[in-house]
């Protein structure tokens, strides 16, 4: 099993390093170490609410999750970190190391210290990305084709169709009706799959 | 005798259709409503569809044989997805689905004898009552659920009945390698019975089956969802085969659901992304409960139709007016709330964001 350490200081499911992690540990069987900073031994309420509340959230992708609160001194943060290693990678949040770690630690101490590799989300943003499927133009009208045969020409048949086949209470009946409704949901769902990308709302 | 049953079967809709032809876009909007939502909470839609349909003049089984064979295409279609996902524990589907056949051909067998025996309005009052008892139960168990998680930031689903539950496991034990759960073969053959049972008599065996996977086994949600959606495949299939048997599917009805169903589908899923998942289970727990309103306001008008009980048309008019609206306005606000959501967070997601950050914890 692989292991991805996440450090943050968010603990939102919106938190992009969470949402690599979760995109990762879905491509492999991975389990997420989720780390907390925090000043001192100040343990925040809030945070750490969000950080169960993530946790549960992984645990429903079954996804296997644990966390720690780990104070931000750099004797104490580096030993602890050490101490979960060996991990195939050690994802950091983007306001981290300008934030909580400032002045204690930065990216490069945290890289020499542990012998993974070390990566923030707005580094993996960074990265070069695949573009998304855009809506392939030839199977939208070979399906929407079908979908109007279906619509048009198929549809006010059957109820003829009902008398002598589908409504006969014959085995052949059932079986017509169950072929039927596999080849429409086929071809009316790939024709309006594209909806979504229609509207904007993915890419 | 078999002619005149089939002439009879395939009338009914027809008959419908040609005195009321607007009740068509009525299936598409209904289809669409159901849709949105099913794609939205992941499953179901159906406890809103088959009252639906009754409410359109359609009897409880044809509505409840529609609803089957629409959720059989569906579930292929959706279970694909999952599976590539990785969501899908095949060996768990496979054991649940030995008893949910047998619990779907009771129940068909269950839906026929009342339709038989007692004409339309028994069948309906049949579908209402059961709907009503057992969806009441789940809907006050998850909105329970819900407030419990909005009180307690972070906790989620209770985990009280699986303590009870692992304190109850008979032998033999079977381990379930993609769940990472250990359940008991018994427990199983009961939970695949009343899934089976649920799904062939009101068309949502997914409002027993996944809340068990989650609460009795302890499964994760994401695979309880699609293992659930890879047994609808296989339970959706042998209901409709079932009820096709015996002449009760009518495909039209069907296609006339597909309509608005699978563009709702695609739409609610995105909508899954940007919405939190405490309001996803509000949202269904409330809706639910409302639907199940609705089906009460019906079963007087069941009742009297069955010369049970004693009323005015003004007063059915009154009960029939109260069902329609429960029914479609809660769906159509929800469908409604679920599109404003998505659509609202689509968009601020492309505005740019200034990020500040303090630099304290406290």
């Amino acid at each position: 099993m692989k292991r991805i350490i996440v450090i943050d200081d968010q603990w939102d499911m919106d938190s992009p390093v969470l949402k690599y992690a979760l995109k990762a540990s879905k491509a492999a069987d991975t389990e997420i170490i989720g780390i907390l900073p925090v000043r001192g031994a100040t343990q925040s309420t809030k945070l750490q609410r969000q950080l169960n509340a993530a946790g549960q959230k992984l645990a429903s992708e079954g996804v296997s999750f644990s966390s720690y609160i780990v104070g931000t001194e750099r004797e104490e943060f580096i030993s602890r970190i050490k101490g979960l290693t060996p991990a195939s990678l050690v994802l950091v949040g983007d306001t981290v190391f300008s934030g909580l770690l400032k002045g204690t630690i930065t990216i490069e101490t945290l890289k020499k210290e542990i012998s993974c590799p070390v990566t923030t989300a707005r580094a993996l943003d960074s990265a070069p990305k695949k573009i998304g499927k855009g809506i392939n133009l030839i199977s939208f009208i070979a399906y929407a084709m079908g979908s109007i045969i279906i619509y048009g020409v198929f549809f006010p048949k059957i109820i003829t169709l009902n008398a002598k086949l589908f409504m006969s209470m014959t085995v052949q009946g059932a079986i017509a009706v169950m072929a039927v409704v596999v080849v429409h949901a086929w071809v009316w769902g790939n024709t309006v799959h594209v909806l979504p990308k229609m509207f904007r709302l993915e890419k | 005798m078999v002619d005149t049953q089939i002439a009879e079967s395939v009338n009914i809709m027809t008959n419908i259709f040609d005195m009321h032809p607007w009740y068509m876009l009525g299936l598409v909007v209904l289809g669409f409503i159901g849709g949105t939502i099913s794609g939205f909470i992941g499953s179901g839609g159906a406890f809103l569809m088959t009252p639906g349909m009754m409410n359109l003049g359609v009897p409880g089984v044809i509505a409840v044989s529609s609803n089957i064979a629409h959720k059989f295409g569906k579930a292929m279609m959706g279970s694909k997805k999952h599976s590539e996902m990785g969501n899908v524990d095949k060996k768990l589907g496979f054991f649940l689905l030995i008893t949910a056949a047998i619990g779907i051909s009771l129940a068909v067998f269950v839906n026929k004898y009342f339709y038989d025996k007692l004409g339309k309005d028994g069948s309906d009052l049949y579908v209402s009552l059961f709907f009503v008892i057992v969806l009441s139960i789940i809907g006050s168990f998850m909105l329970k659920d819900a407030l419990r998680s909005k009180r307690e930031p972070g906790s989620g689903p209770s985990d009280k009945l699986l303590k009870i539950s692992r304190k109850f496991q008979l032998k033999p034990i079977i381990h379930f390698k993609t769940a990472k759960v250990d359940i008991s073969l018994a427990a199983l053959l009961v939970v695949g019975l009343a899934t089976g049972y649920m799904a062939g008599t009101i068309g949502v065996g997914g409002f027993i089956g996944v809340p068990a996977m989650i609460y009795l086994f302890g499964v994760p949600t994401a695979i309880a969802a699609g293992t659930e959606l890879f047994l609808a495949v296989f339970t959706g299939g042998w209901g409709t085969f079932n009820y096709a048997l015996h002449g009760y599917v009518d495909l039209r009805v069907v296609l006339l659901l597909y309509v608005g169903s699978l563009p709702g589908i695609y739409l609610g899923a995105v909508g899954t992304k940007v919405v939190k998942e405490l309001y996803i289970r509000m949202v269904t727990a409330v809706l639910i409960l409302l639907c199940v309103v609705s089906r009460l306001f019906a079963i007087p008008v069941n009742c009297k139709n069955l010369n049970l009980v004693d009323m005015s048309k003004d007063t059915i008019a009154i009960f029939e007016m109260g069902s329609k609206i429960f029914l479609f306005g809660s769906g159509l606000v929800a469908t409604f709330l679920i599109l404003y959501w998505t659509f609202r967070a689509k968009a601020r997601e492309k505005r740019p964001v200034e990020v500040s950050y303090s630099g304290s914890v406290e």
